[in-house]
């Protein structure tokens, strides 16, 4: 019986959109399917929506390949040029839409989702994965920059904690002198840390609220603009508070959540799937709006992973069945945020998983309202560029040797060079 | 006796016979593997070197000849500081590594209180995955790791290590060598317990001391072990990629961007492979000319 509705479905879909249809491999098939899913990070991400998907379709199974972030890239890199075909569907990190979509590693979900997902995924999110006006991956995740802090050690200094108000948000400068304040008065290690502070996705906002470019400019978003004057003037700042001491040198990014939970900072810029990690620990925490440069325009990072088709894959359509159920009805929707610490994309469900978040800690009333319009208002994407991976590796590095000491203003200098001879070859 | 066919008769000769078929036989997986795993991909990434994959359409490449070397010594921005640090590198790391094996090697052939202990705890790093020790001195030299908290017991500042452009390549050197010193120092021990008694005993005879026997006996009747080891850890480190990749990913200031780690950034991370194909191309010449190198160390000692 559900082997006929499955079928069934299938064949509406590929009558529906015939000139798709012709294009998308397994359209009709009959029998049971296992879809491979090259996914990122940790299982328990996209493992509840896969176990009761599974549940409810025992004729198209899905196993989940799990590879850490740090080597997705290279893995997706290696085996889509290999047109690799052992898996179906693939993890897709938003800003690198653009690089894997020009070389043909995704398929176009445009003519059979776009006018579904439309209807109930974040359009922030989805312009991320949508190149040259095709859409090639189904956004699940988003996410969405704050401010945590410490209320016992900001209450024993005796200062007053910023407000989760967006239009109330603290800026950088006086971030930076309440933390040294706190940390000198009771004598803490650190002042603030950052927990993505290596990553773009966290410095973006700031270099932006100070002033500065996208990074990537020009007709295909291959020039590079890296060594303005708001953006030295944004890193220097940045660097200074490694230099400085009061933000963690030398000690990894992975490691910045438990400074926090130890007590060692008062202040923790995170993104808001920390919320739900924190409180698993039954850690007392407050959340603010994410700070803002004296003076610039408050920006947020956005996005988080998707999921796109691989176009050697045997089985689209099924896997099309899968992401469609995953995207555009609740049930896909609260079962991919089961676990997963991240905002969901899907707006039936954006808020609901919002305020479960509020709901579940003291002292975070106001925390829906803040996420929503972060991630409609403020929310910046990185830069839409097939030459987005060589921009973010270079800027990983000169982010690096900057925390690490190095003069800022000398050292974007020297990325913009590099970028532009290295984006040259792009061709 | 019965007659044999000229053929035969031929390959006896020559010492052949049926021993010449089944030592073609036992050798072809060894010569099928190295021709598919080491020669063909090696022709490949020559002949792509002189060809550039569009970025768009990987499968559409042009010829562009030398142009691929020609970027990388004129325009690259990180291929020559990566040939700098490598063979910095090297120098550093086989002249530490082969002198610690040598002086560990003539300390463990001495009799003395539980000897096979002290020369299994050297050995042991070389048991550890490369990954796993990086790791762990990753871990050790942390802002806040061990080995700061031991230097400020001292009274002696907390140090960078690998956040430090002056020290970064410093602390992988140290790190390479806790691993590899204990694996040279097996062959320098085989190679000292190869050194004949007799003429230790007559140079002793002669009133040689400790000194002038190293010198004089034992450094040269040691020179063939000492010559493959030298080149077989100047290959190895030539193509250290561990350390970099977990340690610190080329930084800072592109201070530990060893040359196999480069050619990963360019292949998986810049997506360029035409580029680090003839980087590949590069490597290879450079290790075809160490392992001649070799060989004719190994041959003049013969």
């Amino acid at each position: 019986m559900l082997k006929r509705l499955v079928t069934a479905t299938v064949m509406t879909v590929a009558t529906a959109v015939p000139a798709l249809a012709q294009q998308i491999t397994g359209a009709g098939d009959t029998g049971p399917v296992t879809l491979h899913y090259v996914s990122c990070c940790k299982a328990t991400y996209f493992g509840p929506a896969i176990e009761a998907w599974s549940a409810a379709h025992p004729d198209i199974k899905i196993e989940q390949e799990v590879i850490p972030f740090a080597q997705l890239n290279d893995v997706i890199e290696a085996r889509m040029r290999s047109k690799d075909d052992s898996f179906d569907m693939l993890i897709v990190d938003p800003p690198r839409t653009a690089s894997q979509a020009a070389r043909g590693f995704l398929t176009d979900l445009g003519p059979i989702l776009g006018a579904d997902l439309e209807k109930t995924t974040n359009p922030e999110s989805l312009k991320a994965v949508t190149y040259g006006d095709k859409l090639y991956a189904v956004p699940v995740f988003n996410s969405t920059q704050i401010l945590i802090y410490n209320p016992e050690l900001l209450e024993k200094a005796g200062v007053a904690p910023p407000s989760i108000d967006p239009d109330k948000r603290i800026t950088w400068q006086a971030l930076t002198a309440e933390a040294k304040e706190i940390k000198e008065k009771l004598s803490l290690d650190y002042g603030i840390a950052f927990s993505q502070g290596h990553t773009f996705y966290q410095l973006q906002p700031i270099v932006m609220s100070a002033g500065g470019s996208i990074g990537l400019e020009g007709p295909n978003m291959l020039t590079p603009n890296v060594n303005g004057a708001a953006w030295k003037t944004a890193m220097a700042w940045y660097g200074g508070l490694y230099a400085d001491g009061l933000a963690p040198r030398g000690v990894p990014f992975t490691q910045m959540d438990s400074i926090f939970l130890a007590g060692q900072t008062p202040f923790l810029a995170t993104t808001s799937d920390r919320v739900r990690e924190l409180q698993k620990q039954g850690k007392t925490f407050g959340v603010a709006a994410f700070p803002m440069w004296e003076g610039g325009t408050p920006y947020t990072p956005c996005d988080s992973f998707a999921i796109g088709v691989n176009p050697y894959s045997k089985h689209q359509a099924q896997a099309v069945e899968f992401l469609k159920w995953l995207a555009t009805t609740e049930e896909g929707g609260l079962a991919a945020a089961a676990e997963s610490p991240n905002v969901p994309a899907n707006l039936l469900v954006m808020n609901k998983v919002s305020q479960a978040m509020q709901s579940a800690s003291p002292n975070l009333d106001g925390l829906t309202e803040l996420i929503e319009h972060e991630v409609s208002t403020t929310c910046v994407h990185r830069p839409a560029s097939v030459g987005y991976i060589q921009f973010e590796t270079e800027f990983l590095q000169a982010n690096m040797d900057i925390i690490n000491g190095t003069d800022a203003a000398a050292r974007l200098d020297q990325a913009q060079s590099q970028l532009q001879t290295t984006l040259s070859r792009i061709r | 006796m019965t007659d044999t066919p000229p053929a035969a008769r031929r390959r006896a000769r020559l010492g052949l016979g049926n021993d010449w078929a089944m030592g073609w036989l036992l050798c072809a997986p060894a010569i099928l593997a190295l021709l598919v795993l080491r020669v063909v991909p090696a022709l490949i990434a020559l002949v792509d070197s002189f060809r550039q994959a569009s970025f768009f359409n990987p499968d559409e490449k042009i010829w562009v000849w030398f142009d691929n070397y020609v970027f990388l010594f004129t325009q690259s921005p990180t291929f020559l500081q990566s040939m700098k640090v490598t063979v910095t590198f090297v120098i550093v790391t086989v002249a530490v590594q082969t002198v610690a094996a040598l002086l560990l090697a003539l300390l463990f052939v001495q009799r003395g209180w539980a000897m096979s202990f002290w020369r299994t705890l050297v050995f042991i790093p070389i048991t550890i995955p490369v990954a796993v020790s990086a790791v762990v001195w990753g871990t050790a030299m942390r802002g806040d790791g061990i080995l700061n908290a031991a230097l400020e017991r001292l009274g002696i500042a907390a140090q960078p290590f690998l956040a430090s452009p002056d020290q970064a390549l410093w602390s992988v050197v140290l790190t390479a060598s806790w691993i590899g010193v204990g694996y040279w120092m097996v062959f320098l021990i085989a190679g000292l317990k190869d050194i004949p008694e007799d003429v230790k005993e007559a140079a002793a005879m002669d009133g040689a001391g400790a000194l002038r026997t190293f010198f004089s006996i034992t450094l040269p009747l040691l020179r063939r072990p000492l010559a493959f080891v030298v080149v077989a850890n100047t290959v190895a480190n030539f193509l250290q990629f561990v350390p970099a990749a977990i340690l610190t990913q080329g930084g800072p200031n592109y201070t530990t961007r060893f040359l196999m780690y480069e050619i990963y950034t360019q292949a998986y991370l810049q997506g360029d492979v035409s580029l680090a194909n003839a980087q590949i191309v590069l490597v290879l010449i450079v290790m075809l000319a160490i392992v001649a190198l070799q060989f004719r160390l190994l041959r003049s000692n013969t």
